[in-house]
């Protein structure tokens, strides 16, 4: 009995994937031979392995195969569990890309007042799930310290494990901001797009600056640990240029690693960085040359790009990934919500991004008027991967996500074709790439491979699970 | 510039899926022309066009459509709807 598998062709090999994300390479007329019933004895015990072909309903491998779907598609109770405030828009830098509408320093009525504290407070009795992770984002947090704290008094109300993330430029740090550096459960997401000169450009417009927005960073990493702080470039059209002098500048300053996530076209970024809207071929030269200079560092230590090291914890390993880009169904409000300065509501800081610029209204509520049950439901229909007409026939399907709101602001519609989409673009090459190296048992990269599975400079010799 | 023609022959247990298979090629690649005539396929391409890799993507449009539609029933009892 056939189940449900995709195919893909690799020059002359093959790729099967089973509905589970099991998956083997075999020569390219495997596919006609499954369909014709002309499979050999141990043609069949493989692919039945694989759960690719089983002996009939009652089978261990399509009920396995049950048990995962309902894992992935069940729709489980609402508990945020990831939880993204802005409760400032006001911010003291001007960044080139910045994604969000920001508003100067010194600018009034873009913070939280106690009214939002009240309603936020109400927002966690009914939402928020007993472990939670809250994300401050802005605008930037530091000019705001005080509201750090006045989340997290609300949050202990309603939650008993709480980790705090404060996205800041650290191009200030007051005291009463880094008093709050000292707490365990508390940790820095900063940018850091190169070295000096680039972050002038990208970031502060001067020299001066922007060694002291260095030399802040290196405060923080010199004081509390590089596990207190991490990092994030965003990668301008400019940068894509010299990949390797970004990726030494984050090897050097002692993180494990980085993602390559380009400017997305969205946000303020659209109007300075139209250039983001060419194709996705640039994109695809510069991700190759930066896997080869990280390929490079890792010879000599534990180096990984987040991007391409998530796909393979989620395609090799047990884990499931955050990123919505692995994730389908990716219903939206189920666990994740951004509550911006006004206390509108949205799905995704990207959602919250392109109703601030006006191109789509992805609100779905407010911490005064509560959710709104009717547009959570009719955005969660198109976000489920598993019933559409391209996704259901690609091998990479268990393994891939859906990104509606990286269609609309690209395309300002949902219904493309799938293969015409920058995000299956992106995808299809990263999925290609991985599965070359497994197809070609190239020991060197599946090693590197290994490390990122274990997160571990000495992994396990033994490659077999990238092996088919 | 005068366009190729391919013709493909079909299986007769992969007839049922033609139909569906000859509408996402359509959907997918506007430029070719198919219809069918049992027991075949007959595919009109402009002159600049791989006769083999036009024959290789109906083929596996034809081989989705039948997985897809074989395994629907199943499918159906692994999602459980």
């Amino acid at each position: 009995m056939l189940l449900p598998f995709k195919f893909r062709h690799f020059e002359d090999r093959t790729l099967l994937t089973s509905e589970a994300g099991d998956f083997l390479f075999s020569d390219r007329a495997i596919v006609e031979r499954i369909l014709n019933g002309a499979l050999t004895t141990e043609e069949r015990s493989r692919l039945k392995q694989k759960r690719i072909i089983s002996e009939g309903d009652g089978d261990w491998r399509v009920k396995s195969l049950a048990v995962r779907a309902r894992q992935i598609t069940r729709f489980a109770p609402r508990k945020i569990n990831y939880l993204i405030l802005v409760p400032t828009l006001r911010c003291n830098l001007n960044c080139s890309y910045c994604q969000v509408s920001r508003v100067d320093e010194d600018a009034i009525g873009f913070d939280w007042t106690p009214d939002t504290l009240e309603k936020l407070d109400r927002f966690f009795a009914e939402h928020a799930a007993k472990k939670i992770k809250i994300e401050f984002q802005g605008g930037e947090i530091s000019l705001r310290p005080d509201l750090i704290r006045s989340v997290e008094k609300i949050a202990e109300r309603y939650s008993n494990s709480i980790e705090i993330v404060a996205c800041s430029n650290l191009f200030h740090i007051s005291k009463d901001f880094e008093d709050l550096f000292k707490k365990e459960n508390f940790f820095i997401s900063t940018s850091l797009d190169g070295n000096d000169a680039e972050m002038m450009r990208n970031r502060t417009h001067n020299l001066a600056a922007a060694k002291r927005n260095i030399k802040n960073i290196r405060h923080v990493l010199d004081t509390y640990g590089a596990e207190k702080i991490a990092f994030l470039p965003t990668i301008t059209e400019d940068q894509k240029k010299r990949p390797e002098e970004l990726i030494k500048t984050y090897f050097d300053i002692g993180t494990s690693g980085i993602f390559l996530r380009p400017v997305n076209f969205m946000g303020f970024a659209r109007k300075k960085h139209g250039e983001a809207k060419a194709g996705f071929h640039e994109w695809e030269q510069f991700y190759r040359r930066s896997l080869d200079y990280i390929y490079e560092l890792n010879q000599t230590g534990y180096f990984e790009e987040f991007y391409v090291a998530d796909l393979i914890r989620q395609v090799f390993g047990d884990e499931s990934s955050a990123l919505v880009d692995f994730r389908s169904p990716a219903w939206f409000l189920q666990n994740y919500a951004v509550i911006d300065f006004d206390g509108t509501i949205y799905p995704s800081d990207e959602a919250r991004m392109l109703t601030r610029t006006r191109t789509v209204d992805l609100s779905v509520g407010s911490l005064g008027s509560g959710l709104d049950e009717d547009k959570i439901a009719a955005l969660n229909s198109t976000a489920i991967h598993q019933i559409n007409s391209d996704c259901m026939h690609c091998a990479y399907q268990p393994y891939c996500g859906i990104d509606i709101i990286d269609d609309l602001s690209r395309y300002g519609r949902v219904d493309l074709r799938k293969s015409d989409t920058w995000f299956c673009n992106k995808q299809q090459f990263l999925f290609d790439w991985v599965f070359e190296k497994v197809k070609e048992k190239n020991t060197k990269w599946l090693y590197i491979f290994s490390k990122w599975l274990f997160r571990s400079n000495n992994p396990p010799d033994n490659l077999e699970v990238f092996l088919d | 510039m005068s366009d190729t023609v391919i013709e493909i022959e079909i299986g007769n247990t992969f007839y049922q899926y033609v139909d569906a298979a000859i509408v996402r090629m359509m959907a997918l690649q506007p430029e070719v022309q198919l219809t069918f005539e049992q027991p075949k396929v007959s595919i009109v391409c402009p002159n600049d066009e791989d006769p083999n890799q036009i024959r290789s993507d109906f083929l596996d449009l034809l081989y989705r459509e039948k997985i897809y539609q074989d395994t629907l029933p199943i499918r159906k009892t692994i999602m459980g709807v």
